[in-house]
């Protein structure tokens, strides 16, 4: 595992002084897409063993769902109909009965939003210019693709010169993680209340599940266990 | 001094202000009551479960995040401060029925001949579960006739963990 370091974004000042802790952490991690190495599958099953119904309702009242659900309210949406990435989940999980595997970075997303709550987006650092941050969408602005429209106004992931992903993790097409992805930027949004170290933590998560699978393709490392154990 | 007056009482327009409000302390304000109410329908939420029936979403339409202005705040905040005063009142009335049906299970060991029939779920006193209580004749029509009841608990689901 090599050195990384996690380093704060930037916040559109507006946007800094209406939500104060408002902020986004990232990191860079050497990785490529690909398919989710069974040690990441197996963290997956167990970790859908311990979502219950029962957890999923008094998750609420957990510190740091809790924080994003009032930042979802703030920002005008109705944490019930469009929710949180870790309520999201945690529903899927309910409605079909496991995590279903995606491949990676997906799966090391649902790994470390779940562990610790707190939303993860993940790019293609070579075609960032800049690092990220959050801003106000500019009207006309989109993520490319259909269901890429922004809204004038709408929070987002950016870079310095475009929009980068929405709140909810859809990133842009034509910076998402593809193919010819080498280093993968790791994105993460901090609530106010959210501590910096649970953030950290979920960026280490994600991290280094990617670049142990990244690995373990190139069959550089047999037998590891990607990602922190309880 | 007549002729300032006379000047004034002439005039059609109003004074502005030459400055403009801050509004930063009333969204500030309303940002923390609407952090105060999340948590308080967070919290009547996990008190609600099991329990089924209770309306605990906003009625208000969801946008794409971004920032509101003061009067979309304040509509969130009515929004909330409306469904939790609803909440509670229709979480306290529940409780009431509830501990009337607990009252109505204890009596039903005490007394099973004067609840025949008589049914009460898990369900009726609030918790989870298929658990109930069915008064029942024992030994089928002799226990009719001679006025003998019990009150049959099952468990619920054989499959339950």
């Amino acid at each position: 595992m090599g050195e990384r370091t996690v380093r704060e974004g930037w916040v559109e000042p507006g946007l800094a002084e209406e939500l104060p802790g408002l902020a986004v952490y990232w990191l860079t991690v050497g990785a490529r897409p690909g398919k989710t190495p069974a040690a990441v599958r197996d963290r997956m099953r167990e970790l859908a063993g311990r979502i219950t119904g029962a957890r999923v309702v008094h998750s609420r009242q957990d510190p740091v769902p809790w924080s994003y659900r009032v930042l979802w309210r703030r920002l005008g949406v109705d944490p019930d109909s469009d929710r949180t990435p870790v309520e999201a989940l945690m529903v899927e999980r309910l409605e079909r009965g496991g995590l279903p595997s995606r491949g990676m970075p997906d799966d090391a997303i649902v790994v470390a939003t779940l562990e610790t709550g707190v939303p993860i987006v993940v790019a293609d650092a070579a075609k960032l210019s800049g690092g990220p941050g959050l801003r106000p969408a500019a009207t006309g602005e989109t993520l490319g693709g259909p269901e890429g429209t922004l809204r004038t106004g709408e929070v987002v992931y950016a870079d310095e010169q475009a929009p980068l992903a929405r709140l909810d993790g859809q990133v842009a097409a034509d910076r998402a993680v593809g193919d010819g992805t080498t280093t993968m930027a790791v994105c993460a949004l901090a609530a106010a209340a959210v501590a910096q170290i649970e953030v950290e933590e979920a960026l280490w998560i994600a991290a280094d599940m990617l670049e142990a699978a990244g690995a373990v393709a190139t069959g550089r490392v047999e037998g590891s266990n990607p990602g922190r154990t309880q | 001094m007549i002729d300032l007056l006379e000047r004034q009482g002439t005039s059609a327009q109003p004074l502005q202000p030459g400055t403009t409000p801050d509004e930063r302390p009333a969204r500030r304000a309303l940002q923390a009551q609407i952090e105060r109410l999340e948590g308080d329908l967070a919290g009547l939420f996990s008190a609600s479960w099991p329990r089924k029936g209770l309306k605990l979403g906003v009625d208000l339409r969801s946008d794409r995040p971004r920032l509101r202005d003061l009067g979309e705040l304040e509509q969130i905040r009515d929004a909330l401060a409306e469904r939790v005063e609803d909440a509670r009142r229709d979480l306290r009335e529940r409780h009431a029925v509830e501990d009337a049906n607990r009252r109505l299970v204890e009596d039903m060991l005490r007394r099973p001949e004067s609840h025949r029939w008589v049914r009460v779920g898990n369900a009726d006193i609030g918790e989870p579960g298929c658990h109930h209580w069915h008064v029942v004749p024992r030994w089928g029509f002799i226990g009719m006739f001679a006025n003998w009841w019990r009150v049959k608990i099952s468990s619920g689901c054989p499959l339950a963990t």
